[in-house]
């Protein structure tokens, strides 16, 4: 069965009202808190990517900057990696999640006061993070990194979120329900149990430390696997069929992997642990293999649905961006799989091997997707397009290359250094330095990637004052100049 | 699927689900673990790391020597962590009781550190390794921890503790290099890591092999 994205192509000034909420409107009643988001999401990127692209030259040349403790490689890692989660994809996947919700409910956000007071709080919980990370005031835990001094920011900036985004999904005037709203939907309820749970756990002190390592890993293993995945899944429902003009193939296949991921994933992220009990191991083992077909039921999906009926009519420009997402999802959950089988993981564990799919999972999949959607979404919201043309491909191809560097290297030379040390023979750093190349490589990966989302934040910076131009320029007060939206 | 509160009721089930299994059920169990008599000794184990080595988990976890460091032993079949002399046998959850928070790590981009200190075997060396690993162990990828120790002219008479460093890593003619508090509470803390106590659910096998104190192919600094 197919179905397709219930909304109809843009309204222009001279059609006709329509009873509801025309696509337009709703995206002009969004724009100011979207653009905010949007801003500072890329904002923390760029960040997180330049502390990234730091720690990375400093594996090849450890001695530099080693006289500043905020810059140590042990500071840096984590910081980039709270930035990233929190400061880009949850906040970047939040804002596509809301924006899709109003698109498809047809209908404006409801709350919009409250949704800037809750991003300002989520903003702030973060930039305290940060700082405390780079003071060394972390908490030692992978993706739990932040000090609980940020507990509070974060939990009632999303809180606001939350509700605006259930306020909003229960104002839709379009009642049915297409896929991607049950991504979005599962997403906002399990973040707010995960990170009290957590928070509650961790921060205070109480529990015996035995407990920590697995309450840890599960928080951090369900706030990528579930609440950011299913971000990114929402938006992948949303965008592929639009821009590619097609129906859905399979509805069927999206229940299917929407169910599946739900159940299976949040019993994941152990598999490559060992100081756990044997059964967390062992139901992680079999989670990351079953996870295969949930993976595989989505990209297959958004394979035929890209595929179908032809070539024509031609999928817009920003395809690229899911169509790689999508490989990397795909290549995710079968190197996923693979690796969590012991026979492999007695080469892998504890490689590069573990860093390249985290980073398969999170840059290549989640960020290229909320990449892709935002460049999208952002011409739509300021019904500009985007002014600088010639940034416009660049962006793609540097993220998608930069993306593709930063994770495939590492792996095979994740692979070959696990070759060498399951080999007890081999000294370690022998064995070490054979990645060493292949890390290299990621680390100019990191490099595109980075000068990319810095093009992009300029150009959103350019595209914001042009904007600005055209909304104080009286002829615009008519409402009617808006051109050039796509 | 377009009953909104059916897909409500299914997330929140699927969630229960998770949180049951890998919060309610291991905060139950493992949050009742106790220190355990030794068989042998009748010592209680794990006993609680001396102060100074407590300050020094919290230079480990600040600097976050975890991001490259694991501290947990696979068993021989998973790995070949015991036969490099990284420890007796696979770490378990009894050896962190007191580890506030664990720092089991992910990633090996230096060698495990669970039973470091069974392999420290000259702590002057184990400073300078901080100071600049690159004098220790050629061509090291480990960061050099500098903001841990003092240079300082030499006063009257130089300081008995004064790293002994020579060639490209020496201090300037009229300078010493001196370990500051911090950098002597996270040796206190390596000397403090060892895990080769047999448990009921992670025994030794006896008679004891040979593992302790062999280093096969591990990187503990050897003074040149
Ligand atoms: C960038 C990764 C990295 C970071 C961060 C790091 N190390 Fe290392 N470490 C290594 C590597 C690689 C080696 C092996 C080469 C060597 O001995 O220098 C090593 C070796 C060691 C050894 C010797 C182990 C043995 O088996 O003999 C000790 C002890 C050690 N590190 C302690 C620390 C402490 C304490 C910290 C935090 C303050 C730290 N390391 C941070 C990479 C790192």
């Amino acid at each position: 069965m197919s179905v397709s994205v219930p909304t109809p192509s843009l309204d222009t000034c001279a059609a006709a009202p329509s009873p509801a909420t025309s696509a337009s409107e709703v995206d002009a009643s969004n724009a100011i808190p979207l653009y905010g988001i949007f801003m500072a999401g890329i904002g923390w990127l760029v960040l997180g990517s330049i502390l990234g692209l730091i720690a990375s030259v400093k594996l090849h040349a450890p001695a530099l900057l080693s006289q500043f403790p905020a810059l140590t490689y042990g500071r840096l890692i984590p910081a980039q990696n709270t930035i990233f989660l929190y400061g880009f994809a949850m906040q970047i996947g939040l804002g596509i999640a809301i924006w899709i919700i109003s698109r498809l409910g047809r209908t404006k956000i409801v709350g919009s006061f409250a949704w800037g007071i809750g991003a300002l709080l989520w903003n702030v919980g973060v930039f305290i993070g940060f700082i405390s990370i780079l003071s060394g005031d972390w908490t030692g835990l992978n993706r739990f990194e932040m000090p609980a001094a940020t507990a509070t920011p974060l939990f009632v900036g999303y809180l606001l979120f939350g509700i605006v985004a259930l306020l909003t999904f229960k104002a839709r005037t379009v009642r049915d329900l297409y896929p991607s709203m049950w991504f979005i939907l599962a997403s906002i309820f399990w973040f707010p149990w995960i990170y009290a749970t957590a928070s509650y756990l961790l921060h205070s002190g109480f529990l015996r430390s035995s407990a920590i390592p697995v309450i840890s890993g599960w928080y951090g293993h369900n706030f990528v696997s579930v609440v950011l995945l299913n971000l990114a899944l929402g938006a992948s429902y949303y965008f592929i069929p639009k821009l590619s003009h097609r129906p859905l193939a399979s509805e069927g296949l999206a229940i299917f992997g929407f169910w599946s991921l739900l159940v299976v994933a949040p019993f994941g992220g152990f598999a490559a642990t060992y100081a756990v009990p044997r059964w967390v191991i062992g139901m992680s083992v079999v989670s990351s293999v079953l996870c295969l077909l949930p993976i595989l039921a989505h990209s297959l999906n958004w394979y035929q649905t890209v595929r179908q009926a032809g070539k024509s009519p031609k999928p817009d420009q920003g395809i690229g961006y899911f169509l790689w997402a999508g490989f990397c999802f795909a290549l995710f959950g079968i190197l996923a799989a693979w690796a969590a089988l012991p026979t492999n993981n007695l080469i892998v564990g504890f490689t590069w091997f573990q860093t390249g799919l985290t980073q398969l999972l999170e840059y290549g999949f989640i960020g290229l997707v909320l990449l892709g959607a935002l460049t999208v979404v952002v011409p739509k919201l300021t019904q500009l397009d985007w002014p600088i043309h010639r940034l416009v491909k660049p962006h793609y191809l540097l993220t998608v290359i930069g993306i593709l560097l930063m994770t495939l290297p590492v792996l095979m030379g994740g692979w070959i250094q696990g070759t060498g040390l399951a080999d007890a023979s081999v000294p370690f750093m022998v064995a070490s330095k054979k990645a060493f190349p292949w890390i290299a490589m990621s680390t100019v990966g990191i490099l595109l990637f980075t000068l990319a989302q810095i093009a992009l934040f300029v150009h959103l910076v350019v595209m914001l004052g042009k904007a600005f131009i055209n909304c104080c320029h009286p002829a615009s007060w008519m409402g009617c100049d808006k051109g050039g939206a796509r | 699927m377009n009953q909104g509160p059916l897909i409500f009721v299914g997330i929140f089930f699927t969630m229960t689900l998770s949180w049951y299994g890998f919060v309610f059920k291991p905060t139950l169990d493992l949050g009742q673990q106790a220190p355990v008599k030794l068989e042998e000794t009748s010592q209680l184990y794990p006993a609680a790391r001396p102060g100074l080595a407590q300050q020094g988990a919290e230079i480990y976890r600040a600097n976050g020597c975890v991001t490259c460091h694991s501290q947990q032993v696979r068993d021989a079949k998973d790995g070949s962590d015991k036969a490099r002399g990284w420890g007796a046998r696979l770490t378990v959850a009894q050896d962190y009781l007191f580890d506030h928070p664990p720092q089991l790590g992910q990633v090996r981009i230096g060698p495990d550190l669970a039973n470091v200190s069974t392999r420290l075997f000259d702590l002057k060396n184990q400073l300078i390794h901080l100071y600049a690993p690159r004098a220790v162990v050629k061509g090291s990828s480990m960061p050099p921890y500098p903001f841990l120790f003092e240079v300082r002219k030499i006063g009257p008479t130089p300081s008995a503790d004064a790293l002994a460093l020579t060639g490209a890593y020496a201090p300037t003619a009229g300078f010493e290099v001196v370990p500051k508090s911090e950098a002597y509470s996270l040796l206190a803390y390596l000397s403090s890591l060892r895990s080769e106590v047999s448990l009921y659910e992670a025994p030794i096998p006896k008679p004891p092999t040979n593992a302790v104190g062999t280093v096969v192919g591990t990187n503990a600094p050897i003074v040149q």
